[in-house]
């Protein structure tokens, strides 16, 4: 059970993880922080 | 995320955090060299010929590496499929306008309940059926009908299953999404599906988010959009099903009423990451964004999206294949099978027939 609360309290921190990380790239593009990236996927 | 990364996960925790981010800086280069080697193959001329995208260059490029020369275990750590794929989600509520994303939400809502529900049933009948025990029938019908990796460890957690039992869940979850993943968009080009459809289908079926994605986008980007959604509806609901499976246990088979689950598990399991997803898609909506600014989200949430695909093949290895076999794997594959079909006659239904 140990095992498994272990993986359901990563699994919560990395959600918020993705989330913050994703917020923080938006700001930083409507900041103007990041103009530039390499390569326009099509 | 396969059985290995659960293990490498777990022994994260008691490793100090300087030391794992380490391991992650160390990691990550081998990450973003595979990456842009997938994209700059994908736009050789032979590869447009071919129609060989950035996604197929990515899992393959992955899957070589970590099947010949190998990748040390703790460098693993930057090898992070989810995390990256879910950062990516987030920007792509970017591309999608909010009313959109209430229709697709809304039926893929009804889809993931109707697919949940009797997948859950007819894969834990089959289980049952083929011998299994009633624990071991739980946790794979759920890997099967809910989200793959997710669901088997909240119902493993929910019917306090077996650990070798959810790993080998994990193992063939994990398996099998490379060549589903390649399978489907090439089975529904060739009987012409619409984008919408197949990605309901794609969504619908395929286990593992990241792969749900990879596959989604060697459709098209309609179809990434229409999978993307359907996927976060079912994992959505992986809350309810795990808090339902924790009550029916405690009440029905172990008869421990003072045992009963708390509805904040729902809340627990709740895919946080929908909600920045949501955000996004509400602030895109309501045009905050300029067109230059959405086009340059647009090209790191790809980078991120190829990062998690390298990663798909890094965590794939065919030594797992070889572990596949006997009843459970056959209950998996029959499961899946009628998880194939009744989600395909669903989408179609859903996306297609209703406007």
């Amino acid at each position: 059970m140990v095992y498994l609360r272990r993986s359901l309290r990563l699994k919560i921190s990395e959600d918020w993880l993705s989330v913050a990380i994703g917020f923080i790239i938006i700001a930083l593009i409507v900041i103007g922080a990041i103009t530039w990236v390499p390569w326009r996927f099509v | 995320m396969g059985s290995m990364e659960v293990c490498l996960k777990l022994a994260t925790v008691e490793m100090p955090l300087r030391k794992r981010a380490i391991d992650f800086i160390l990691g990550l280069p081998i990450l973003v060299i595979l990456s842009v080697l997938a994209v700059y193959l994908s736009q050789l001329s032979f590869s447009k010929t071919w129609g060989l995208e950035f996604v197929l260059w990515a899992v393959l490029l992955g899957l070589i590496v970590r099947n010949t020369i190998g990748v040390p275990e703790r460098l693993r750590r930057a090898f992070k499929a989810e995390l990256y794929i879910k950062i990516g989600l987030v920007l792509l509520g970017a591309k999608i306008l909010f009313g959109d994303l209430l229709v697709f939400g809304v039926k893929g809502m009804v889809q993931a309940l109707a697919v949940v529900l009797t997948v859950f049933m007819v894969a834990y009948y089959i289980s049952k059926k083929l011998g299994l025990d009633k624990k071991f029938s739980h946790v794979l019908a759920a890997g099967v009908s809910i989200c793959g990796v997710s669901a088997a460890i909240a119902a493993a957690g929910a019917v306090k299953g077996d650990k070798k039992e959810l790993t080998y869940v994990i193992s063939m979850v994990v398996a099998l999404a490379v060549p589903m993943l390649i399978l489907m968009p090439i089975i529904g080009k060739l009987i012409s599906l619409p984008p919408t459809v197949a990605g309901a289908w794609i969504g619908g079926t395929i286990d593992t988010t990241p792969a749900v994605v990879a596959s989604g986008a060697l459709y098209g980007q309609d179809a990434l959009k229409v999978a993307s959604v359907v996927k976060m509806s079912q994992n959505v609901l992986i809350g309810v099903a795990a808090f339902l499976l924790a009550v029916y246990y405690a009440l029905k088979v172990e008869k421990k009423s003072e045992e009963r689950p708390s509805p904040l598990e729902i809340w627990y399991r709740f895919p946080k990451f929908v909600l920045g997803f949501l955000i996004v898609s509400l602030l895109a909506s309501l045009a905050l964004f300029t067109k230059s600014q959405l086009s340059i989200m647009s090209t790191v949430q790809s980078w991120f999206f190829t990062f998690a695909f390298v990663c798909i093949g890094l965590g794939t290895s065919f030594g797992e294949f070889k572990k596949l076999g006997g009843k459970p794997f056959a209950a998996f594959i029959l499961a899946q099978t009628f998880n194939l079909i009744f989600t395909f006659i669903l989408a179609w239904l859903l996306f297609s027939v209703i406007p």
